[in-house]
């Protein structure tokens, strides 16, 4: 019998991937996106400050694990660089994973805790040449994308809303999550809704930007947060303007089973709608459509999510191309992020409720 | 449900209301229960709800109507004798009345929102007079305070709570993209009820769906527009049916809306 001819060699070597943070992002989102893409990455070596979780998430896919992120950066197998820490360190992760000379970096939102950092960020990654890309998944959505870009309207209205179930429903269909954080009580009126705009509404605010730039690049710095109030127990209702454009942003967590998160942009004469979603599981790319004169395009969601599109996307940068958002758009998105958490928390301290 | 075996009650419409009530169409439904007047002296009336309205509901009474449907009544208020029934297009669905148990199940923490989207040219006051109108029909329970978060020529934000606690959130936007139509949500702790209303043009169904923990599902759709239930609840008014408590309503509304909401007045 003739042996079957060895396989052809891949298009490209395995992209090697170490992880920074081992906690339920990373096993519900990126280990699982990651399995889908084995043509393309490899995860290398893992780190948590719990040696255990370390070691068991490291196990599932094979990779050394570590509680020291200097012995991660010198592994010469590891090509790229995921940071999924808390939010606190990863300016300064991103930071050392860029002069470790590593060939990119995907940090999770939001990649830097104020707009100094983000420009630190940038600084070191013009001088070391390491594309940085954020892991904000909206953003990276094949439907999203492929309904914005087939319009060109400026919309007069847009809004997030925001219905879910607990995280822990959706992280339960991705994976078996190891060692999950612990609820720490509810927080003061002020910190719930900073928490709500960086944990949720901060996934469509790079969109809602990019929407605001169709009345001009600088729209987006003429935000002003009119009424901000968290709900209980865990959501927020704040309204804005910015130039002409009203921003709504609405989230409930509740008990119940369904999920619904949805994005809307509204113009004098044209609508677009997007249908994300939940996180966490591998269920495809959002449904968008656009109406125009009573008549309704519908773009059929692609078959990979956000999160995909991200790690996808990164692998086009590390074979040479450039990132599709740039460290300037990635900064204008953490400073208006940043700008629309801090009005609304000024806005719940001061507000007297209707 | 069947009709009564009397005599037609007679219906005189004059435009606009004749035209913008769907009247003609609507006595065509209800061929057993309503006629058209004529020349005759009629029973029931119709009219429309613009500047004046009031005044129109004083005339028909002197001329020996026992009841009328004021079709969109805008903001001004009137007391009468006359049985009175509001011909709301959105709030006036039937299948709004049936979402009611559904959205009681929410409980009283859920957030209500009505969101209108609407023509360019359609007046503020006109919209959230129907939201108010919706808010109380789907919780039963009115908007008791408001405030004006956000208004432009391109729509308007209103927070506010219900008479019973309920936190309400109306919106309005206006464009030509679509067709104008109302989707009201109320999201509760375990239950939430979401409901898509189109305009009343045609006999399309309202969509009520209620999401809980067995399951999503749609209640019964409802093949009838505001109008035709407007004319069949004076009907049952004006032949032996409780009466009609809308024109109390309106006033209670309107007063919300000039002490709460002075800048949608215009």
């Amino acid at each position: 019998m003739t042996p079957p001819p060895p396989a052809a060699p891949p298009a490209h070597p395995l992209i090697g991937v170490g992880i920074i943070g081992s906690g339920p992002v990373t096993q519900a989102i990126h280990l699982p996106t990651l399995a889908r893409l084995r043509d393309t990455f490899a995860v290398r070596h893992v780190m948590d400050v719990d040696p255990a979780v370390a070691e068991q998430v490291a196990a599932r896919v094979g990779a050394r694990a570590t509680t020291d992120v200097d012995v991660l950066l010198a592994d010469p197998e590891v090509d790229v660089i995921a940071v999924c820490s808390p939010h606190f360190f990863h300016a300064e992760q991103v930071v050392a994973a860029c002069r470790a000379g590593k060939k990119a970096v995907l940090c999770e939102k939001p990649f830097a805790t104020d707009s100094q950092q983000a420009r630190q960020i940038a600084e070191t990654a013009g001088q070391t040449g390491v594309p940085v890309l954020v892991g904000a998944m909206h953003a990276y959505d094949a439907g999203w994308r492929a309904a914005v870009d087939s319009t060109t309207f400026a919309p007069h209205t847009i809004r997030s809303s925001i219905v879910l179930p607990p995280n822990s429903r959706f992280e339960d269909f991705a994976t078996e999550v190891l060692h999950r954080p612990e609820f720490a009580g509810p927080p003061d009126a002020a910190t719930a809704i900073t928490n709500g705009i960086l944990g949720l509404a901060v996934h469509d605010l790079p969109l809602i930007r990019e929407l605001l730039d169709r009345h001009g690049p600088d729209t987006w710095r003429d935000l002003h947060v009119v009424s901000a109030e968290p709900f209980a127990p865990f959501g927020y209702l704040v309204v804005a303007s910015a130039g002409p454009v009203t921003i709504e942003l609405h989230a409930l967590m509740h008990g119940g089973w369904a999920p619904q998160w949805r994005l809307s942009a509204i113009g004098a004469d044209e609508l677009l709608d997007v249908e994300f979603t939940p996180s966490y599981v591998q269920a495809g790319s959002a449904t968008a459509s656009i109406t125009r004169a009573g008549t309704t395009t519908t773009h059929a969601p692609a078959d990979y999510n956000g999160y995909e599109g991200e790690w996808r996307h990164l692998a086009d940068v590390v074979r040479g191309a450039s990132a599709r958002i740039g460290l300037e758009a990635l900064i204008h998105d953490l400073e208006f992020v940043l700008d629309f958490a801090h009005q609304s928390a000024e806005v719940v301290r001061t507000e007297v409720p209707a | 449900m069947s009709a009564p075996l009397n005599t037609p009650l007679r219906v005189a419409a004059a435009e606009p209301a004749r035209t913008a009530g769907d009247v003609d169409a609507v006595l065509a439904s209800l061929p057993v229960s309503l006629s058209s007047a004529g020349d005759e002296t009629a029973n029931l009336v119709a009219i429309g709800g613009g500047t004046g309205w009031g005044s129109a509901l004083e005339r028909a009474r002197a001329g020996g109507a026992r009841g009328a449907v004021v079709l969109s009544p805008g903001p001004e208020t009137t007391r009468t004798d006359l049985l009175v029934v509001l011909d709301r297009e959105f709030a006036g669905r039937p299948g709004v009345n049936t979402a009611r148990a559904a959205v009681a199940e929410t409980g009283k923490d859920a957030l209500l929102e009505v969101r209108s989207t609407v023509a360019p040219a359609t007046k503020s006051v006109d919209v959230v007079l129907e939201q108010l109108a919706l808010v109380r029909a789907v919780s039963g329970s009115p908007v008791a305070n408001a405030r004006l978060v956000q208004g432009s020529t391109n729509g308007y934000v209103v927070r506010g709570q219900s008479a019973d606690g309920r936190e309400v959130l109306l919106t309005a936007e206006r464009t030509t993209a679509t067709a104008p139509q109302v989707t009201v949500r109320v999201i509760g702790a375990t239950c939430a009820v979401a409901m898509t209303i189109p305009q009343s043009l045609t006999a399309r169904p309202m969509n009520v769906v209620v999401t809980d923990s067995s399951g999503a599902r749609l209640l019964p759709t409802q093949w009838e527009t505001s109008h035709r239930a407007a004319w069949r609840r004076l009907r049952d008014a004006v032949t032996g049916g409780s009466v009609p408590t809308e024109l109390d309503d309106h006033v209670a509304d309107v007063s919300v809306l000039k002490s709460c909401l002075p800048a949608l007045l215009s």
